[in-house]
């Protein structure tokens, strides 16, 4: 897929409303391409402009105070410049290394499962002034984040990859689809299928079933 | 439609900080009936937090462009996926003494030209490894930043790493709470800039920073007037209503002229609404009617009205 930089007509539902999404030149393709050709300089600029992507995402898989968050960034930025060799632009540069640092930190997580209690404790002490949500509410959160987390444990990894890049990163159907090159409506199926086994999962959990709510 | 079928396109819009004032009324409205939208949303809300920028991040962008360096000089036959061995880690302690010096040149230079200077050192080890092809001087695009001023090279032959300079990555690698003394020079127009910028950015944690930062250092200026709107509504999304009143409130009670009255009112309605505090909540739709009969809340102002009947 080639970006180009003509307006695209994407339609919003429900509404219908149609927004212009603006195709932008990923500029960081030629960087990449250098960068897989052993450019130290490309190397480091790239770094530069996807560690604090690479480190967010991993941050929000392991918990903003994992040990672990060091390690598995770096774990991340080595896969991404392996990959390079074999990317082919599908989609942006950017949404490339968020990918790969998501799958490098959801494997991490997968080896290290013995570690979540660490993390329990690890994530009630954030410090407050960070935050305006009171200690109930953070602690609502982590259990959030945990019930998805341990059902991509469960899943398919294709599910799995496509739940995580949709609720974790906020990609669009459009754009797993581009970065996991694979069709959208592949992608949409994995999706129905992956919400549907996150709704049972949040409804069996008391404390966070409210998240359902009643109207449908 | 039903919500087994919502792409949630709106919500996605929301997270990143590109949605309308009107494309932000539908999404109101279609929270109501969609319980996927409403899951997806606070689950991302759940997940963004963790995220923000930390005091360390500096160092931690280091140790990457350590590992990065590490991967540059170990031989192809040695390296291994990091997921299935830790030869990988040795690797990059041994490899980190070895790039210590070019990684902290590197990250210098970063830091540096985010005040547009260059050092002949830096210049000097920049132009070590010089490719013959020139990538793109500006990485970020004027509308995914549009008021951030463009950012020349420093260094002609290495354009990439001097537009490394722009507000992007010096806004990730400033930690928060180290940078006070650059942000004790900044005026009032420029901490409602970048708070705007961060809000869009989707980073609502810096945003409500430095709305706060803003109101509590000019409190009696235009701008921080302005952000009451803007910080109340970021407030509202992450569901601290009663603090999103209080900044409705004070924009509604400011004399700095009544521009947002109409979103302020819109605003202040759906925290009362939040908050439970019906009677509260239909005088304030009904102000909204009263004063602003042509403004784009209107029909929500009504549906609002008409559900507590």
């Amino acid at each position: 897929m080639n970006y180009s930089p003509q307006a695209k007509l994407v339609s919003l539902s429900p509404c219908g409303e149609p927004v212009s999404a603006v195709r932008r030149t990923d500029e960081l393709l030629l960087v990449a391409r250098e960068a897989a050709k052993g450019s130290s300089t490309a190397v480091r600029t790239l770094v530069m402009h996807v560690g604090p992507a690479i480190l967010m995402t991993v941050r929000k898989i392991l918990g903003s105070t994992h040990p672990d968050v060091d390690d598995v960034a770096q774990d991340a930025v080595i896969a991404l410049l392996d990959a390079l060799a074999t990317f082919r632009g599908e989609s942006s540069v950017m949404t490339f290394a968020h990918r790969v640092a998501l799958l490098t930190a959801l494997a991490a997580r997968r080896k290290n499962a013995t570690r979540q209690k660490y993390l329990n404790v690890v994530a009630l002490e954030q410090p407050a002034e960070t935050h305006q949500a009171s200690p109930q509410s953070l602690l609502l959160a982590k259990r959030r984040r945990e019930v998805l987390l341990r059902l991509l444990d469960d899943l398919p990894d294709t599910t799995a990859e496509a739940l995580a890049l949709h609720f974790v990163l906020g990609m669009t159907v459009e754009e797993i689809a581009a970065v996991a090159n694979a069709p959208e409506n592949t992608i949409w199926s994995r999706l129905r299928l992956g919400k549907q086994a996150l709704r049972k999962r949040l409804s069996a959990d008391s404390q966070v079933a409210a998240l359902l709510g009643e109207a449908e | 439609m039903t919500t087994s079928e919502c792409r949630s396109e709106l919500v996605l819009a929301e997270r990143r900080g590109v949605l309308s004032s009107a494309s932000r009324l539908a999404l109101e409205e279609h929270l109501v009936h969609c319980q996927s939208c409403r899951i997806l949303r606070q689950i991302g809300r759940d997940f963004d937090e963790p995220s923000r920028i930390r005091a360390n991040d500096a160092e931690q962008l280091e140790r990457l462009l350590a590992a990065s360096e590490q991967w540059l000089v170990a031989p192809r036959s040695l390296r291994k996926s990091p997921m299935t061995g830790r030869l990988g880690k040795v690797l990059l302690v041994a490899g980190a003494i070895v790039a210590t010096v070019s990684a902290a040149a590197a990250a210098t230079f970063v830091l540096r030209a985010s005040s547009l200077r260059s050092t002949p050192e830096v210049d000097g080890a920049a132009t070590t490894n010089v490719t013959t092809t020139t990538a793109p001087k500006n990485l970020f695009k004027a509308e995914e930043h549009p008021q951030q001023p463009q950012v020349e090279p420093a260094v002609p032959t290495v354009p990439t790493v001097a537009s490394a300079a722009s507000s992007e990555i010096v806004r990730a690698i400033a930690p928060v709470g180290r940078d006070a003394t650059a942000e004790v020079e900044l005026t009032a127009a420029q901490l409602l800039q970048q708070a705007t910028l961060s809000r869009r950015a989707g980073n609502s944690a810096e945003a409500s920073r430095l709305f706060r930062k803003l109101q509590q250092r000019y409190p009696s200026s235009r701008e921080s007037a302005l952000s009451h709107v803007a910080f109340g509504s970021l407030l509202l999304e992450r569901g601290q209503s009663a603090f999103a009143l209080e900044q409705f409130n004070r924009y509604l009670a400011s004399r700095s002229g009544q521009n947002l009255a109409a979103e302020a009112l819109y605003g202040r309605g759906r925290a009362l609404a939040q908050l439970g505090r019906s009677a509260e909540e239909r005088a304030t739709w009904n102000q909204l009617l009263d004063q602003f009969p042509k403004s784009p809340y209107v029909t929500f102002a009504r549906k609002r009205l008409d559900a507590a009947k």
